[in-house]
């Protein structure tokens, strides 16, 4: 057979954390741990983490249409003692979904008839991490209400709901003889959040904040968009313009260009792997044209640097 | 130059009734008369039910094999061995139920081989209707003069297929060792866990009922298979795979249907898999297969 063995596979998971948005001005969750126990390599044995998975259900009646959570509920996370994300970072860019029309498994046409919507978003890492025995997957989720009360053209989103958010960890075992290397890629997310009063990106949003050079893989651009007081979307295709200034000074997209093409519209990143070679070397996005102010443009940038382990 | 040809076997028509099991008559079709070998890269079946009406896709089963050999651990459930790219498809506009098996790696046929092929109605069409079945082999012929292999490899499909959960109840339900299994002396390479749920709403029998994977379109199907129904699994070693209670749907992802997980099961191995949750209304069954690949002697 032409194909290359591998170990058992392996899936952990922290329980659903219940986050709670009040529907009030200003507000922004608190963040849950996420359950350190269950999401430890516990098996005497290396691990391998591929993957991490996050699902968003809430209990809502009065939700008449669709709900994306992807701009609002936000992790932040470490493997094995690195820091994963800068901060809080919104899981609907964490990854490009695989396919966006089934990411929000909800269906408008039929919800609200039963109390329930959900949200299923994946991180394909962009190499997989050893985790040694004794450590783990670490992190908090929270749910931000962002500027879901600023005024929204279609109006504010103010129905109070509670979100259960689950998070699984997908990997394998290895050999219990397998010698763990001497350096190891360390996933690396960052993003940008735009908002009505501040149309640029911010020298410490798509930065390396590391002392050694950080592997960029790609770029995701979605939005959280309000339409109503009962729902949001990813509104990728309502931004308008942008335009992005590389960290060398050049151009990434000098021409102001559409949001949903400078971030391919199936799989909502802008693939273009680079590095970015020492600590404070940042990109920045630049809004133009930008329609309304119900719209909250998220940028993320995905990436990994090498470890010392 | 020698020139590789397609090549597309169909097999006859077969009429199943509510609950019967019948093989699919082989007049030939599905027997390779060519004097080279065949290699087959898909199995295709569609279902057409004897009026428009609906057919209810996780009551159909199968069992396949090929020269002697099983390709399936008995009947196992056709929509889940066939994981669709879009679920939307499965049940045409016209009715018809169409499921493409897509094998992970080609299968050798060698001449005057026939693809077995049993069906079992379990509920998919009701009453006094009828499903006219066909199924075909799609591959390619290997040029004049290829040499003959001395082992080939066979895929293998095992399922379980859980209680069905009816109405408002805690569901707790387990496979045993012949369910996910591997039961040759030889080591099984697996490729990939397939999942589905089925639910039907309406309280009647889940295998009569919409696979909840591809209709998910009420909220409380949603909760089902992302918080409502849980599953843990372990290996015949007791080695955690899903270490603890996972909602459904993200140990098997939403889209495929399936964990690629490319794992090595030893001989006489299996998967014991956990269910849990709760049910508030309607009808639940889970189901779980494993995808892999046997190497057997010619």
């Amino acid at each position: 057979m032409a194909v290359s063995a591998e170990t058992l596979p392996l899936v952990m998971t922290s329980p659903a954390a219940s986050l709670a948005y009040t529907g009030a001005a200003g507000f922004s969750g608190t963040g849950l741990p996420l359950d350190a126990n269950k999401l430890s390599n516990v098996f005497k044995r290396p691990i391998e983490i591929r993957e991490i998975r996050f699902a968003v259900v809430t209990p809502l009646s009065t939700l008449t249409a669709d709900m994306w959570f992807g701009g609002v509920i936000q992790a932040i996370l470490e493997i094995a003692g690195h820091s994963v994300t800068q901060d809080y970072v919104p899981v609907g860019v964490l990854g490009s979904p695989q396919q966006p029309v089934t990411e929000a498994v909800s269906d408008a046409a039929n919800v609200g008839t039963t109390p329930s919507i959900a949200n299923y978003f994946r991180w394909v890492l962009p190499k997989p991490v050893v985790l040694p025995p004794e450590t783990g997957v670490r992190g908090n989720i929270r749910l931000d209400a962002m500027n879901m009360l600023s005024n929204g053209k279609n109006g504010n989103m103010t129905t109070a709901f509670t979100a259960a958010v689950t998070t699984t960890v997908v990997g394998r075992y290895l050999d219990r003889g397998f010698k763990l290397p001497r350096t190891q890629a360390i996933p690396y997310a960052t993003a940008w959040v735009g908002n009505r009063d501040g149309t640029r990106s911010q020298q410490l949003n798509l930065t390396n904040p590391f002392e050694m050079p950080l592997q960029v893989e790609k770029f995701v651009g979605r939005a959280n968009e309000i339409v109503s007081a009962t729902s949001m979307i990813d509104g990728a295709h309502l931004v308008g313009n942008i335009t992005m200034r590389g960290a060398s000074g050049c151009d990434i997209v000098g021409v102001p260009t559409p949001f949903d093409r400078v971030f391919d519209y199936q799989t909502r990143s802008l693939r273009v792997p680079h590095t970015l070679p020492r600590k404070g070397v940042s990109h920045q996005v630049f809004l133009r044209d930008v329609q309304d102010n119900y719209l909250w443009p998220i940028v993320s940038m995905i990436g990994y640097r090498e470890v010392a382990v | 130059m020698i020139i590789e040809s397609p090549i597309v076997l169909h097999g006859s028509i077969a009429v199943l009734s509510a609950g019967q099991q019948l093989a699919l008559a082989n007049d030939g079709g599905l027997k390779h008369v060519a004097d080279v070998p065949i290699e087959v890269s898909e199995i295709r079946f569609a279902f057409t039910p004897s009026r428009a009406t609906t057919v209810f896709n996780m009551g159909l089963f199968v069992d396949l094999g090929i020269g002697g050999y099983p390709i399936t651990d008995g009947m196992v459930s056709l929509p889940l061995i066939c994981p669709p790219k879009d679920s939307q498809d499965e049940v045409g506009p016209d009715s018809v139920v169409r499921h493409t098996l897509k094998l992970d790696e080609p299968m050798l046929v060698l001449p005057n081989e026939t693809l077995r092929c049993s069906f079992w109605n379990n509920g998919a069409a009701v009453g006094a209707d009828t499903l006219g079945v066909s199924a075909q082999m799609v591959g390619r012929r290997l040029p004049p003069g290829a040499p003959r292999p001395k082992r080939r490899v066979l895929p293998w499909f095992s399922d379980y297929v859980g209680a069905q959960q009816f109405g408002a109840v805690t569901i707790a339900t387990q496979s045993n060792d012949v369910d996910l299994r591997n039961p040759t002396d030889q080591p099984l390479f697996v490729d990939k866990i397939l999942a589905r749920l089925g639910y039907n709403s309406s309280g009647a029998a889940a295998a009569a009922g919409a696979d909840l994977y591809s209709n998910a379109k009420t909220a409380s199907d949603l909760t089902l298979a992302m918080s409502g129904v849980t599953v843990r699994m372990a290996d015949s070693f007791g080695n955690p795979v899903i270490r603890d209670k996972t909602p459904f749907a993200m140990a098997f992802p939403w889209q495929e249907r399936s964990w690629r997980v490319r794992t090595w099961m030893p001989p006489r191995g299996y998967f014991i898999a956990y269910i849990e949750g709760s049910n508030t209304s309607g009808t639940v069954q889970p189901f779980i297969g494993l995808a892999g690949r046997q190497v057997v002697s010619v």
